[in-house]
């Protein structure tokens, strides 16, 4: 499978890692493709699930296809579930996402940990600049103690590691 | 309640017993009975909306009770 790479780089620190991203009512490859509209969406580790706002529900007339139990940091209550495509600015389309409609601060689309953990998720802030970076599908592990290991083993050891864990 | 709460209430109180036969399937819900059963949620909801108008049946993936999750939001959602 080809792995879809997607780097966002800030020209310094940011709080909130933000891209654009695309939905439209599911459907699949070589079916005719309905309006997809795209929108602004941050990155939330602590999202279990993607969200969408009512007004992504209204653009695109989604219907509801169930509703699930929901708890943000001060209420719960129940909350309805679409069933939407995703595309993210990596060329990637998810289909069939299932996703929470729910009020969101700042965007309207937050990716939650459904859409993170298909891949492989870094941020980093190299000379105080943020970096974050995303593949679909998950194709090594990153490491920073082992990492840490290797760059303390002496020169003529390191050249006899494994490729790939240099 | 509206119609799809009277459907999920149907799912709920017949949860356990729909999982003993389709747990891992994504069951479709409408007029509190079952109407069908899928391997994936996209084929649910591609025969669903061909008999039945869209927004009147629950697409559910079928789970014991036991397994239920509460959808979590740390940060930006909220009701």
């Amino acid at each position: 499978m080809t792995v879809s790479p997607l780097t966002i780089k800030h020209g310094g620190l940011t709080n909130v890692i933000k891209s654009e991203a695309a939905i439209s009512i599911p459907f699949l490859e070589g079916d005719p493709a309905p309006e997809i509209k795209k929108y602004t969406a941050v990155w939330d580790t602590g999202a279990m699930s993607t969200v969408i706002t009512q007004k992504i529900v209204d653009d695109l007339k989604l219907k509801q296809i169930d509703m699930v139990p929901a708890s943000s940091a001060t209420t719960s209550g129940t909350a309805p579930v679409y069933l939407v495509n995703l595309m993210l600015p990596s060329n990637v389309t998810i289909t069939g996402v299932r996703v929470i409609q729910m009020n969101v601060q700042g965007s309207d689309i937050l990716i939650g940990m459904d859409i993170i953990t298909l891949g492989d998720f870094s941020i980093t802030n190299h000379e105080g600049k943020t970096c974050m970076s995303f593949r679909i599908p998950s194709s090594h592990e990153i490491d920073y103690v082992k990492d840490a290991q290797i760059a303390a083993l002496p020169r003529h050891m390191r050249r006899h590691l494994p490729k790939g864990s240099k | 309640m509206t119609t799809l709460q009277q459907d999920n209430q149907y799912y709920i109180d017949n949860q356990d017993k729909l999982a003993k036969e389709y747990a891992g399937k994504y069951i479709v819900i409408k007029d509190k009975s079952l109407q069908g059963v899928y391997d994936t949620e996209i084929d649910a909801y591609q025969e669903a909306k061909e008999k039945f108008e869209l927004g009147t049946f629950l697409i559910k993936p079928c789970v014991p009770k036991s397994q239920n999750e509460t959808q979590v939001f740390h940060t930006r959602a909220f009701f």
